[in-house]
């Protein structure tokens, strides 16, 4: 048990990575904001990053997750400024941010 | 060649981008530079040719730099790569002409349309996806072309959006094209869990050392067929091609006569090596009864355009039968020229349409020869070229290939084949006796009828010429081209199409002459109402044809109807749905309780009444599904995934 | 293999990257769940801004200096200011909204926590044995140069390197485009 404790291995980083990835994805369920469902979003993103870069560090290949990583970030970042232009304009023409209100998509 | 095959390929493509990023502002619209492309495709194909003839290939295998990887995952390796062997160099010819003919042929035909530019760019994108088709070295890459066309297809017939016919040709011919596609998926991993590889020399190599069972290879074989039969138009999947015709005359004639349909032929002709003899026959009895059934209703259509379609889908027929009696050599060639006739038949009736101001009802033509001799001439060497008119036109050496394979392999076929044989020739001389001989039958039509311009009749003339010339083996491009590619697919013992039997020869003269020359005594020479005196003891039989056999409604009775009853009764499930049912239910069962004389029609009303309700609540519920607050598709599939994880970790 | 107490206490290099990992692991999940739970989102907005700081001290831990760095710049430093902007700017009136109803966030909550438990038996089944321990690895060598040779190595990822930019170009003039459109509009 000491030996889990204090010798850190992949699993250890897989695992943050599940608990943060799981933690976005509630975020994304259970906020009306839609900021909070960017704030999930954005949590999702760097549980799934964690683990490329762990991946890095464990696997055969150096680099490769890192530039993966990099490009993850990206795009987050590009989404990010997209969603909330988006959330603003909704904001402005509806005066509304909940995202259970916005349902344009409805059949 | 490398770079040739690429330009073949990337010119269209270039044309694609450039036209729809600037067509609209371009001078003309960007007409002449998508012509521009795709004549620089065409000079690409030709040069290729050339070097095939001369004895090259271009085998991926050996060329460095024609395949590179494009996917690797692990040890595995997805590779891309460009194949050019005398059946490639052949079709690239074919596709590239027709396209390039077509696309002058639009140039005046779309004149004045609003989206004139956007025309023009889904050409360029349909002759690069056919194009990818056709060069693909490998299963993978060739299904992505597959799709693509079948996508661009999809935008082409339902061009005219704004109609609805059109939109629903449109979605009718993707979705029953995607079924067949399925076969496609299955073969695909049915090939590559055995093999590891999708490129076509390891698929055939792994076929011949017996690596692949035989039954995996009848099993992949008979869903490739599926795919080819939907992208053909075979039956039982033949329903979407007359609809098709809803598209743009120049579409029909590039995609739905001469390249998309011929893709299915392609298909089987290029996996050759899986098929064995039991999906064999099955591919030849496809063919038979396609080539017959289609005959037959084209028999009894009165649209111009509609003869035409079932008429290409019995000559895919045609094809279908000379892949499965093994008469490889004779299908493909048979591919070539009916490519040349029907497109040059298409691209004719286009021409009349467009002098008919989009009159498409043969009733109402007649007697047009006179005011369009060029058309005219050019449709009737057509004509001649599908009923296979003897030693002169291209389509009576290849259909008579065909035959001679069938004779060989299934004489019962070959007769079949032979009662096609004199249905074509006498439902084609129809039509044009319909619209070109006789007097004109509706005066208002037949005035404004004129020749059409140069970019329309010159294409014509190209192809009539071909039509007449691709039979006579000139420079040996198909003894050549063909001839090496087929010993290098069929195995030993397959029969060539070349070995002409008399007695098939014969017949098949016999079989062309009759259907013309009973179809020039019965639409030239007999007056209408004696005809129609003649056809009355059949006009059931006509009715059948005109109602093309009720496979439109056939499948929906046998699919569309049951699929909406299964998602009543799964929206029965949905809480409201029982809570409508219960209420049905207590309705029908109080009115049941009260007994006595009236209680039937109580009983019967109350049922019906609550069956509407619980209808009614369904749609709500079904509505509800689809909520559009994504959150609830993401708990979805959060619920999915979590539940296939834990699942498979058990 | 267990070390004795005694040999414990005076020399804790051992046990030191153990230590830094619980404690950065410890706060990003708690910071995590934070942000999911919080019932406001100006308070969701600070557990996010924490669990991004974890991440980049685990990058640290992992060797990758410069996406820790990078981690710290363009998220704290951009995208969670774009985030709180966000709240800020659609601060007012009913738009402050918190969580769903509590059906709903225990619905949530289960979903998440089904699938952390699918996600945490994947990782039991998969064979990592082979995998070695962090202390095992050879120590790390600073990064940033190699991945800037790799981003701008054609035979390597400057394809997707430019393409990212062009993406990137295309995401700002949308969003600039976005937020003018709503400016004329009003």
């Amino acid at each position: 048990m000491t030996g889990f404790l204090e010798h850190i291995g992949l699993m250890h980083f897989l695992t943050v990575g599940a608990v943060l990835f799981c933690a976005g994805i509630v975020t994304v369920l259970a906020r009306r904001n839609a900021v909070g469902v960017l704030i999930g979003l954005e949590l999702v993103l760097n549980a799934a990053n964690l683990n490329l870069v762990a991946f890095d560090r464990f696997g055969p290949a150096p680099l490769r997750g890192s530039v993966f990583a990099i490009f993850v970030l990206a795009v987050a970042a590009a989404e990010a400024a997209i969603a909330l232009a988006i959330v603003l304009n909704v904001f402005d023409s509806r005066d509304e941010i909940d995202v259970d209100e916005v349902s344009a998509l409805k059949g | 060649m490398l770079t040739l095959a690429l330009v073949v390929v990337l010119a269209p493509f270039g044309g694609f981008l450039l036209q729809s990023a600037f067509g609209r502002r371009l001078p003309r619209q960007g007409d002449w530079l998508t012509i521009a492309t795709i004549g620089a495709s065409f000079a690409a194909s030709c040069a290729l040719l050339a070097k095939v003839l001369g004895g090259e290939t271009l085998d991926p295998a050996v060329v460095a730099g024609a395949r590179f990887d494009w996917l690797r995952f692990g040890d595995v390796v997805w590779r891309v790569g460009v194949k050019v062997d005398g059946l490639t160099a052949v079709m690239l010819f074919v596709v590239t002409l027709v396209a390039f003919l077509v696309h002058v042929f639009s140039s005046a035909y779309m004149k004045g349309d609003p989206k004139y530019w956007k025309f023009f760019a889904w050409l360029q994108m349909f002759s690069t996806s056919m194009l990818v088709l056709v060069l693909a070295d490998n299963l993978l890459v060739l299904f992505i072309g597959w799709e693509l066309v079948g996508l661009c297809s999809y935008k082409l017939i339902g061009f005219w959006s704004e109609k609805a016919a059109p939109g629903n040709a449109a979605r009718k011919a993707f979705i029953t094209t995607r079924i067949g596609d399925l076969g496609m998926v299955a073969a695909l991993m049915l090939v590559y869990a055995q093999t590891k590889s999708f490129a076509f020399e390891d698929m055939f190599r792994a076929a011949t050392t017996g690596s692949l069972d035989s039954q995996t290879c009848t099993w992949a074989s008979l869903g490739l067929l599926f795919a080819a039969m939907g992208k053909s138009a075979q039956f039982p999947l033949h329903v979407w091609l007359p609809d098709a015709m809803e598209g743009p005359t120049p579409v029909s004639a590039l995609i739905h006569a001469a390249t998309m349909v011929a893709a299915g032929v392609y298909l089987v002709g290029r996996c050759y090596p899986l098929f064995t003899d039991a999906s064999l026959l099955v591919v030849a009895a496809v063919g038979g009864v396609t080539a017959v059934m289609a005959g037959l209703i084209a028999l009894a259509q009165d649209d111009i355009k509609k003869v035409l379609a079932y008429s290409t889908v019995s000559q895919l027929g045609f094809m279908f039968l000379g892949l499965g009696c093994k008469a490889w050599h004779a299908a493909l060639f048979h591919l070539t020229t009916h490519a040349f006739f029907k497109a040059l038949m298409f691209l004719g009736s286009g021409s009349v349409i467009h002098a008919c101001h989009h009159e498409q009802d043969m009733r109402r033509m007649g007697g047009l020869w006179r005011k369009m001799p060029i058309t005219g001439t050019t449709f009737f060497v057509g004509v001649l070229a599908i009923a296979g008119f003897p030693f002169v036109t291209a389509g009576f050496y290849s259909k008579d290939a065909i035959l001679a394979g069938a004779w060989h392999m299934h004489p019962a076929l070959a007769w079949v084949g032979l009662g096609a044989a004199v249905l074509t020739a006498f439902y084609m001389f129809r039509l044009f006796a319909m619209t070109f001989l006789g007097k004109p039958k509706d005066e208002h039509v037949f005035e404004h009828a004129h020749e059409s311009p140069l970019p329309m009749t010159l294409p014509l003339v190209v192809l009539g010429v071909l039509s007449v010339v691709a039979g006579w083996d000139l420079v040996g491009w198909h003894t050549k081209l063909l001839e090496p590619t087929a010993a290098a697919v069929t195995s030993a013992g397959s029969v060539h199409g070349h070995e002409h039997s008399e007695v098939v020869m014969t017949l098949a003269i016999v079989a062309g002459l009759f259907g013309l020359v009973a179809g020039f005594v019965l639409f030239a020479k007999t007056s209408p109402a004696r005809v129609a005196a003649l056809k009355r003891p059949f006009a059931a039989l006509e009715r059948a044809f005109a109602r093309k056999f009720g496979f439109d409604e056939l499948y929906r009775e046998l699919v569309l109807r049951p699929a909406y009853t299964l998602a009543k009764i799964l929206s029965w499930a949905d809480a409201e749905g029982v809570d409508g049912a219960v209420n049905g239910i207590g309705r029908t069962a109080r009115s049941a309780s009260r007994g006595s004389g009236w209680a039937d029609a109580k009983v019967v009303d109350g049922a019906v009444r609550g069956t509407g309700a619980a209808v009614l609540a369904g749609g709500g519920g079904l509505s509800r599904l689809q909520s559009g607050r994504f959150r609830t598709y993401v708990a979805a599939g959060v619920v999915v995934v979590a539940t296939v994880l834990v699942v498979l970790s058990f | 293999m267990t070390p004795s107490l005694a040999s414990l206490i005076p020399d804790l290099t051992p046990v030191l990257p153990g230590l830094v990992f619980w404690v950065l692991a410890g706060l990003s999940v708690v910071s995590a769940v934070a942000a999911a739970m919080a019932p406001k989102i100006v308070h969701a907005a600070f557990g996010l801004m924490a669990a991004f700081f974890g991440v980049a001290g685990l990058y640290a831990l992992l060797g990758a200096d410069f996406l820790s760095l990078t981690q710290v710049v363009v998220y704290v430093g951009g995208i969670l200011v774009l985030l709180v902007f966000g709240v800020l700017l659609t601060g007012r009136a009913k738009a402050q909204l918190g969580l769903e109803k509590p059906v709903r966030v225990g619905g949530a909550v289960a979903a998440g926590t089904a699938l952390l438990l699918g996600l945490l038996l994947a990782i039991g089944k998969s064979d990592l044995s082979r995998s070695p321990w962090l202390s095992d690895l050879p120590e790390p060598q600073g990064t940033t140069h190699a991945i800037g040779r790799a981003l701008l190595d054609p035979e390597q990822y400057l394809l997707p390197f430019e393409l990212v930019s062009v993406f990137l170009l295309a995401a700002l003039v949308g969003a600039a485009y976005l937020v003018r459109r709503r400016r004329d509009a009003s």
